[in-house]
């Protein structure tokens, strides 16, 4: 892989460099619950979750629509605040986003009018660098997600895939401490996904950082992570949590990885019912 | 309290907010005038102004005015809508015919409305027929222009169904086109009205100042009057009254569109 | 098309090469224009025929020459009034005094309009006044401004700002109002303040609203302006029209009418030119 060792010996910036996954905090959560007004009725979203993900580790959230997945993501970003229970990056409390926390959303949410390499250098924005360092980090994340000769393209002349690259490189620019992606590849068809997972996954390796993702698709899960929780909807609360001891990368075709998704995919079956 | 009287509450105590502003001037007005007020003769008293509405509704000046302009504003609506809709329904079906006569027509609709009085006027007199032409061309491209892109819009699905159907020209366009482009060219109906009543208004009020020689009727010549008289009085009742009027057309027309087309909020 | 034989050493040389593309660049620019002038052609059509029976109107005297002035007057009267400078000087106080109007009205239309879109409590207090403001044409104000300020160039600052409030002060409510909260989500979580915000989440997105109303704005003062020239005023374009009415000079009125429609359609194109440079990005992409 000739060119993940080129981007291993990119520099200073870190990009590139193998982090240590130690250096990453973990995730705690708490005995959350997030209740919502719909049309003045009161919708349970979550009860009473409490989940543990171990710094350096990516854990998938599977579950059917409506089950609170997007909605605990939502909540470790800041985007919204808990009715009860404590959420912690680290040590710290999580009351309002922030740059530690990194998101990437299905709808890539790049803006519009700004061009690829304004957009990642926008997330840099409240950061310390100077000046040149923010150049060369901006360079080094488009290099690494691939998107190299389009810092100038604005996203409507992206593919969506293309668009996802960008929006992971902004995602990562300003170092966060965690990254939560929410369904980020389920705008995608599937050719693009799959692809876009095997490239994440060299991503991920590089980074090393704490992730957690929300997905429709089992298979991506068993793919990605280390751990599969499975919630069960309404209320939104853990069913059960799978491990996923395969060595990465893995192979779809492989036995032991098409049981495990068997596994879940009935454990999911049968949460729906 | 139970939610939906705290909620009941919060929404009238939200609406005083927007009474504040003209309230407020109001009653800056009143103390003014009870103050004396300025000495210059443009200042009128709320008084003032009441007595001269009920003048000039008790003389029958204010609602004859508002009728004949009306009249006048909807007749020549209605003489430019039914031009305008001819057209539009040519131009919006034929692709030669736009290519022809768009750029021209286009070109017409630049020249400002009241930029046409001079040369109408030399055409036409200065009487009714004047007054008529202008607010007929007032209304003319507005529905030119709604009623050709309302056809020319018109999706191929819907037409290639008419195929189908082995509807003729005639077919077509009376059940597929028109109701499909109904939206668009009632919106276009409704603009055109209102700039019509603009029109009106304008012609008369210049015909009230005597930039013309005619025999001056309507709201507009009423303002026209008023100010040539420097009633300040009696130009803040023409202005009320064409804010009640123009009020009540507003709401009038959003009621009459959102029944002719219940049907575009249906989910399709 | 045949290739005239040529030398092998001669077909390889840059000259040779050269001319190859030029002509290949020329033929292909003689269709593209010879497309564009089909279609200039189509749409001179209708004028060239209109003018055609102008013409022979005028020429047989079909009509009153007080009533319809010849083409070939007109024509002379235009080179006449541009030549002597008037059309020019008139132009140019026509144009001025809807630039002032535009600014005052115009800035303050964005300005109330932004402060209505980002403050719900300003919308309450001000949006009913401002409806019913909205009621009332400029053409109602007119008597009202005409007895507060006379005729002189206040009044017409005055309306037309007036007429460029309302496009300006509507759309900037609307752009602001219809800022994706989807983009602001993505702005909190960059931790940008509410001034980083502002300039660039909110003013990009505003910024095709604004220039919508900006087209708009510049629309409607312009109409505005032609009409208090026509009655209260002793210079510009609208005065010089009026003038060759009152003086039955057709051919004047004919001339200034053409010009007030080229000018409002030369504005409409620059305004929009503007539009279409600066958002580029609007209408290309799908709102998230």
């Amino acid at each position: 892989m000739a060119q993940a060792a080129a981007v291993v010996q990119a520099g200073p910036s870190g990009y590139g460099s193998a982090a240590s996954p130690s250096s990453s905090p973990g995730i705690d959560i708490a005995r959350v619950s997030k209740t919502f007004l719909v049309n003045g009725a009161p919708v349970e979203a979550l009860r009473d979750i409490s989940l543990a993900v171990e710094s350096g580790a990516f854990v998938s959230l599977v579950g059917p629509s409506g089950c609170g997945k997007s909605t605990l993501l939502r909540l470790i970003a800041g985007l919204e605040t808990a009715d009860a229970g404590v959420i912690r990056v680290g040590d710290r409390p999580i009351r309002r986003p922030g740059l530690d926390r990194g998101m990437v959303f299905q709808d890539h949410r790049l803006f519009p009018w700004l061009t690829v390499e304004r957009n990642i250098l926008l997330s840099l924005r409240r950061t310390s660098y100077s000046e040149k360092q923010k150049q060369k980090i901006v360079r080094d994340l488009i290099a690494l997600v691939g998107l190299k000769g389009f810092e100038q393209a604005q996203p409507h002349q992206l593919s969506g895939g293309m668009s996802q690259r960008a929006a992971i490189a902004r995602a990562l620019a300003p170092r966060p401490d965690i990254l939560l992606l929410d369904e980020p590849f389920g705008a995608l068809d599937s050719l693009t996904r799959t692809h876009l997972q095997t490239e994440f996954l060299r991503i991920w390796k590089h980074e090393g950082i704490t992730m957690l993702m929300v997905t429709h698709d089992v298979e991506e899960a068993v793919f990605l992570s280390d751990r599969v929780v499975v919630i069960a909807p309404r209320p939104g609360r853990i069913r059960r949590i799978v491990d996923v001891p395969l060595e990465k990368p893995r192979r779809r075709a492989d036995g032991a990885f098409i049981a495990l998704k068997e596994e879940i995919l009935a454990d999911l079956n049968a949460a729906e019912a | 309290m139970s939610a939906s009287l705290v909620g009941a509450s919060l929404a009238q105590s939200g609406r005083w907010r927007g009474l504040v502003l003209p309230g407020a001037l109001l009653l800056v007005w009143v103390a003014v005038a009870a103050g004396g007020g300025p000495k210059s003769a443009v200042f009128v008293s709320p008084g003032a102004v009441l007595a001269a509405a009920r003048e000039a509704i008790e003389s029958g000046d204010l609602p004859g005015a508002a009728g004949a302009t009306l009249l006048r504003a909807f007749l020549g609506w209605s003489i430019g809508s039914a031009a305008g809709f001819a057209l539009g329904l040519l131009l919006g079906l034929s692709a030669w015919s736009r290519r022809a006569a768009a750029p021209t027509l286009h070109g017409a609709r630049q020249i400002a409305l009241f930029a046409w009085i001079p040369l109408l006027s030399a055409w036409l007199g200065n009487g009714e027929a004047m007054k008529i032409a202008l607010i007929a061309l007032s209304g003319f491209f507005p529905v030119l222009l709604h009623v050709e892109a309302g056809c020319r819009d018109v999706p191929q699905p819907y037409r290639e169904v008419a195929r189908l159907f082995a509807f003729d020209r005639f077919g077509e366009i009376a059940f597929v086109i028109l109701p499909a482009a109904a939206p668009t060219i009632i919106s276009g109906l409704e603009l055109a009205f209102a700039i019509a009543w603009i029109g009106t208004i304008g012609a008369e009020y210049l015909i009230g100042t005597g930039y013309m020689n005619a025999s001056p009727d309507g709201i507009g010549a009423f303002l026209a009057g008023a100010r040539e008289n420097a009633r300040m009085d009696l130009v803040v009742v023409g202005i009320l009254s064409l804010a009640l009027i123009g009020f009540v057309l507003d709401r009038a027309v959003v009621l009459a569109s959102r029944r002719a087309v219940a049907w575009r909020r249906q989910p399709q | 098309m045949t290739i005239a034989p040529v030398e092998y050493r001669q077909r390889l040389s840059p000259a040779f090469a050269w001319r190859w593309w030029a002509g290949a660049a020329a033929t292909h620019a003689a269709a593209g224009l010879r497309r564009r002038a089909g279609l200039a052609a189509t749409a001179l059509l209708l004028p060239v025929l209109i003018v055609a029976v102008w013409w022979v109107a005028a020429r047989y005297e079909l009509v009153a020459p007080q009533i319809l002035p010849a083409p070939p007057l007109v024509w002379a009267t235009a080179l006449d009034l541009i030549g002597s400078g008037q059309l020019q000087s008139e132009l140019a106080v026509s144009l001025l005094r809807l630039a002032a109007g535009l600014a005052v009205g115009g800035t303050l239309g964005l300005l109330v309009g932004l402060v209505m879109g980002l403050s719900r409590t300003a919308e309450a207090y001000l949006s009913p006044t401002v409806r019913a403001v909205w009621l009332v044409p400029s053409l109602g104000w007119l008597p009202f401004f005409m007895l507060l300020f006379g005729i002189g160039e206040a009044l017409k600052v005055v309306l037309i700002a007036k007429a460029c409030f309302l496009p300006l002060m509507i759309n900037s409510f609307d752009g602001v109002r219809n800022v994706s909260p989807k983009h602001r989500e993505v702005a909190r979580m960059l931790e940008l303040g509410p001034f980083d915000t502002l300039r660039f989440v909110i003013w990009p997105s505003v910024l095709p609203h604004v220039l919508t109303g900006f087209r708009l704005s510049l629309s409607k003062g312009w109409q505005v302006l032609i009409l208090v020239e026509m009655i209260a005023s002793a210079a510009g374009i609208g005065y010089l029209m009026t003038w060759g009415r009152k003086s039955f000079q057709l051919d004047i009125v004919i001339v200034t009418m053409v010009l007030i429609g080229a000018v409002g359609w030369l504005l409409d194109r620059a305004a929009l030119a503007v539009q279409t440079r600066a958002t580029a990005w609007a209408s290309r992409s799908a709102a998230p």
